[in-house]
């Protein structure tokens, strides 16, 4: 069981978007991918969620091509969550999430536990019966991370397992505050620890630092650096890559690295 | 829940839909009074009923003449194309993931009716020899002029971002102009009688109503409703944008393929029947929307109820309004939906803006 990226490229009009990008996730593990804007994280992403096919290369989800999937069950194994969403109509916060269970067939009693847990686990259990066009920035994106579990969650409640299911995130704390960033790395450490495998896109080094297992390091369509987070995150990687002069020191409170601008 | 709440308004729209069918019959230029419509009514079931013997030509009235022959084809007509525009309108807007989709706004109708003219000049000679043939062959000629518009708006305006309203407008100024330039093209060649059959097409009227025409607008609704519905979990995630939808498993290919040609088929029936019937499409859905929320499992049926209801009222209006005249029907949905498109462009104008 894992997403696999094979040798992927992605010629964009003459340009190189990605450029030999072999990457695996694996069930209960975290992977985090940095760089700066247009590194190709979002191309990787959504190649992966084939969303947009390379140019070269494939995509392989537990074992089997991706574009050899039914697109329902694809769906059951594989949670996408992007970095915008264009939603203009007024559901309810509580039917966005539930369109997350179209995919499923569990019936409406346990997808209404299911959406019920999911508003919960992002703390937005209040925002259940607003209407979503009203909600602020972080509060929509609060749903959408909502949404993307909820796709992710327990198809009955005898089947634990969980090894087969993916999600990625793209920038999802990016508008949110500091407690409802830090609550999104618990909720995405508390999925890995059930068996989901997960990709990040994530800005804040320090963040992805804490909570990752493995973190890849982009530039300009190529991976730079794929390692642990104390392998990847050292000055000079940082400095080749951003640009930026880092210190790299280790946090005396919980021994996670601290990267200091 | 709001599932519950949903799921009475539908049915209270369905039947109110009844009562203000009944009472469509009895307004208009000759008023029938209740009990000379129950009286009509009942002779003409029991006509019916003993169709083998020749009908009793001392039960005739003035009454059971206007109600059998004009005022019951008229108002099945006008519910008939009036949830068919309202459920291409709602679907439309789903599908374009935007609220100011509309069949006469973005092109359609007119796309439509330069279809029908089409037809109407060059296969001329058919029409005449039968109403059945002809009639069915304008509803051909209207589909294709609306499916071909409905794929160069989706076509032009969508990108993997979603609809941009602003290119979405342009393209339907943009269609509205091509298809009346060829409109004139097609008056240019006609003839008077071809000149005359168009004209009453383009201003939408429900006064040429008759039974056969109820059956091809029988047909096309029926479809709508029989066919969308099952497209409604699809829509649904569809408003979250396309990839979010095939995210979620749907084949967003085949959910357009189909969209497209059911709403070509439903605006194309209705302007074959009735002409341009501009922005039932448009308010219908929209009002809905304000009382339940965007979920086509309601939304649909609900838009369909209260599209015929509107139309059906519009329609009864129109009849007395300038009594003994007539206001093409189309003329007066224009009138009363131009304002209310000013109020959606005037409170959506941020959005629009950016």
């Amino acid at each position: 069981m894992s997403l696999v990226a094979d040798k992927l490229s992605l010629n964009c009009s003459g340009t190189f978007l990605l450029r030999d990008v072999n990457i695996s996730i694996l069930p209960g593990k975290i992977t985090t991918i940095v760089g700066p804007n247009g590194a190709g994280k979002t191309s990787l992403l959504r190649c992966l969620s084939n969303d947009i096919l390379p140019t070269s290369g494939s995509v392989v989800l537990n074992g089997k091509d991706i574009n050899n999937w039914d697109s329902v069950d694809r769906a059951k194994s594989l949670s996408v969550l992007p970095q915008h969403s264009s939603l203009n109509f007024p559901f309810t916060a509580e039917e966005v999430v539930l369109l997350a269970r179209t995919p499923h067939d569990t019936g409406l009693k346990r997808d209404d536990e299911i959406v019920a847990s999911a508003l919960k686990i992002v703390d937005a259990t209040y925002l259940a019966n607003r209407q979503y066009t009203h909600l602020s920035g972080g509060e929509k994106q609060r749903i959408h991370l909502a949404r993307s579990l909820a796709q992710v969650w327990d198809v009955d409640t005898k089947q634990k397992n969980y090894n087969d299911r993916f999600l990625l995130l793209d920038e999802p704390t990016s508008s949110f505050d500091l407690a409802h960033q830090q609550l999104t790395l618990e909720i995405v450490s508390n999925f890995s620890s059930k068996g989901v495998g997960i990709l990040l896109v994530m800005h804040d080094l320090n963040l992805a630092a804490k909570c990752s297992d493995q973190v890849i390091m982009m530039d300009c369509g190529k991976l730079v650096k794929t390692g642990l987070p104390k392998e990847v995150f050292t000055t000079e990687n940082i400095e080749q890559v951003f640009g930026v002069r880092a210190k790299v020191q280790e946090n005396p409170e919980n021994k996670k690295l601290l990267i200091v601008i | 829940m709001r599932g519950i709440k949903s799921r009475k308004f539908t049915l209270i729209l369905f039947f109110s839909l009844i009562p203000v069918m009944i009472l469509a019959t009895l307004v208009g230029p000759v008023f029938i009074s209740p009990a000379k419509f129950i009286e009509s009514l009942l002779s003409i079931l029991s006509i019916m009923d003993i169709s083998g013997n020749t009908a009793n030509q001392t039960n005739f009235s003035h009454e059971k003449v206007i109600l059998s022959a004009i005022r019951f084809p008229r108002v099945v007509l006008a519910a008939l194309v009036g949830a068919s525009l309202a459920c291409c309108g709602a679907v439309m807007q789903g599908l374009f993931r935007n609220p100011l989709a509309d069949p006469s706004l973005i092109g359609v109708s007119s796309g439509a009716s330069a279809g029908a003219s089409f037809v109407i000049v060059f296969c001329g000679t058919w029409l005449h020899s039968s109403s059945f043939f002809g009639l069915t062959l304008v509803a051909f000629g209207a589909s294709i002029g609306g499916a071909l518009a409905v794929l160069l708006v989706y076509r032009l305006s969508t990108s993997s971002a979603g609809t941009s309203v602003p290119t979405m407008l342009l393209v339907g100024i943009a269609i509205s102009a091509l298809a009346g330039a060829l409109n004139g093209i097609f008056s240019f060649i006609a003839d008077n009688e071809m000149l005359r059959r168009m004209s009453l097409w383009q201003m939408g009227s429900l006064d040429a109503a008759n039974w056969f025409r109820v059956g091809i607008a029988g047909i096309a609704a029926s479809l709508l409703l029989i066919t969308l519905p099952s497209q409604s979990q699809a829509l649904n995630a569809f408003l979250l944008g396309e990839s979010e939808a095939r995210h979620l498993g749907i084949n967003t290919e085949r959910v357009k393929q189909r969209i497209i040609l059911l709403t070509a088929i439903g605006v194309g029936a209705s302007v074959a029947v009735a002409g341009m019937i501009s922005f039932v499409g448009l308010v219908v859905p929209h009002m809905v929307r304000l009382v339940i929320g965007p979920d086509h499992r309601y939304l649909i049926p609900s838009s369909a109820a209260l599209g015929a209801i509107l139309l059906i009222v519009a329609d009864s209006f129109a009849r007395i309004i300038v009594a003994p005249a007539e206001l093409p029907t189309g003329i007066l949905t224009a009138l009363l939906g131009v304002p209310f498109f000013f109020w959606l462009l005037t409170k959506n104008h941020h959005r629009i803006q950016r």
